[in-house]
């Protein structure tokens, strides 16, 4: 039986990691608050891009001949991953590699290459022997547009090198602090959205450069902020899902000193029971 | 009758710059600097580094941007750039380090750098440079 020292001993050292814990709780609820901002202040950018891109499809139709618009037979796969650099978030690595599996076991074509965004997916996929073609980890901390511009580079050349036929995201984005929804999205090639039914009617445009040399230059764009976008996203779900994780780990630590207390109180009264039987016995013997 | 005012909205991957009436703006185009008033035409065109220049009843912003895009429709006019900020809120110092910095990067050469990257960094740094001394 554990003695009085050893209980006390125990109840400390949940007191210290429960002290961890909150701590940990806090840091990211701090977190979660800048990169929700910045979350925030991205998606305006990102929506407008798409639209813009969606305008520009949809009137130039015939001419839109360009080497990421152009779609090929899915042979080859590639799903870009998202997960965090840093542990201690609950599910929320577990849940995007095993999406990000099933996925690839549902597809009948077993040339997948997959780019590894965050090192724990990095340290998955790399033990386990998968084919990476990209793998980009420890950006999270100083998160910055350049990553995304990174990420986007390499699976333009993979896809234009025709590596790889078709290019996915696999990614948590973020709904609020407790909620991630797990989404897989198409990169590559891009497909543009239809304009909505009776929307407006886009005027004919004026180009300057012609239209050729503008989607050059958006598609790339957009991609870039797409990825941009998914970076964000995944980065404001990853804190709020360390929030979680922690504010629940404090809980449970709480939850262990009551009762490891409670044990404690009962250990010393049964203690302290022997002690006056003993020594009400004593004198019993004594008197005798 | 032609609007008088245009919708002006500076966007950029970190935050929304700018947002607000205007009755002209002025844009780097990636084939030289032109005008947009009130009425104009849809437009796309793409811009290169330079300044943005934004007139509002005698009131004049000046914005440093780097490359994008920009998409004119009927009384508003979306400016969609990687980098831009007020001519009032750069840091000159920064600008002054960063040109020094592209400049090592070019002198030094192929080998250790990236040479492309350098100078459009240098460009950058220049535009930024010459728009706060413009005001």
């Amino acid at each position: 039986m554990a003695t009085l020292s050893d209980i006390k001993r125990r109840i400390g050292s949940v007191k210290s990691t429960q002290q961890i814990t909150k701590a940990m709780k806090m840091v990211a609820a701090a977190k979660l608050r800048r990169a929700q901002e910045r979350l925030l202040n991205a998606r305006p950018y990102a929506q407008r891009f798409e639209e813009l891109l969606t305008h520009v499809t949809a009137q130039e139709k015939q001419q839109s001949s360009h080497p990421l618009l152009e779609v090929r037979e899915a042979n080859k796969l590639c799903y870009v991953v998202v997960t965090s650099d840093r542990g201690f978030c609950g599910g929320f690595n577990s849940n995007v590699i095993k999406r990000a599996k099933s996925e690839v076991d549902s597809q009948t074509s077993d040339d997948i290459t997959l780019v590894a965004v965050g090192g724990k997916g990095a340290d998955f996929y790399l033990r386990r022997g998968y084919q990476i073609s990209g793998k980009y980890v420890g950006i999270f901390n100083n998160l910055d547009f350049h990553h995304a511009t990174q990420i986007s580079a390499r699976i333009q050349e993979l896809y234009q090198a025709q590596e790889v036929d078709r290019v996915f995201a696999v990614y948590n984005s973020f709904k609020s602090a407790g909620t991630q929804v797990l989404k897989v999205a198409q990169l590559l090639p891009v497909e543009p959205n239809q304009p909505e039914e009776g929307g407006a009617v886009f005027a004919d445009y004026l180009y300057e450069p012609e239209a050729g040399k503008i989607l050059d230059e958006i598609i790339p764009k957009n991609l870039n902020v797409q990825i941009w976008r998914i970076l964000l996203e995944s980065y404001a779900a990853e804190e709020g899902a360390r929030m979680v994780a922690m504010d629940a780990a404090t809980e449970n630590a709480e939850e262990m000193i009551y009762d490891l207390t409670l044990h404690y109180n009962k250990v010393r009264q049964s203690a302290i029971t022997t002690e006056i039987a003993e020594i009400v016995g004593g004198a019993e013997a004594l008197r005798g | 009758m032609l609007p008088k005012k245009l919708n002006v909205e500076i966007l950029t991957p970190n935050k929304q710059v700018y947002s607000e009436e205007a009755s002209s703006v002025r844009l780097p185009g990636s084939e030289g600097y032109f005008g947009i008033l009130p009425g104009h035409t849809p437009l796309l065109a793409t811009l290169t580094i330079g300044e943005i220049k934004v007139e509002n009843d005698g009131k004049t912003d000046y914005f440093a941007a780097s490359g994008g895009v920009v998409e004119v429709l009927a009384g508003s006019i979306s400016i969609l750039v990687e980098t831009s900020e007020l001519a009032a809120d750069i840091d000159k110092k920064r600008a002054a380090t960063s040109k020094e910095r592209a400049e090592k990067k070019i002198k030094e050469g192929r080998k250790r750098w990236d040479v492309k990257r350098a100078e459009v960094a240098l460009l950058r740094a220049v535009n930024r440079m010459k728009i706060t001394s413009s005001i």
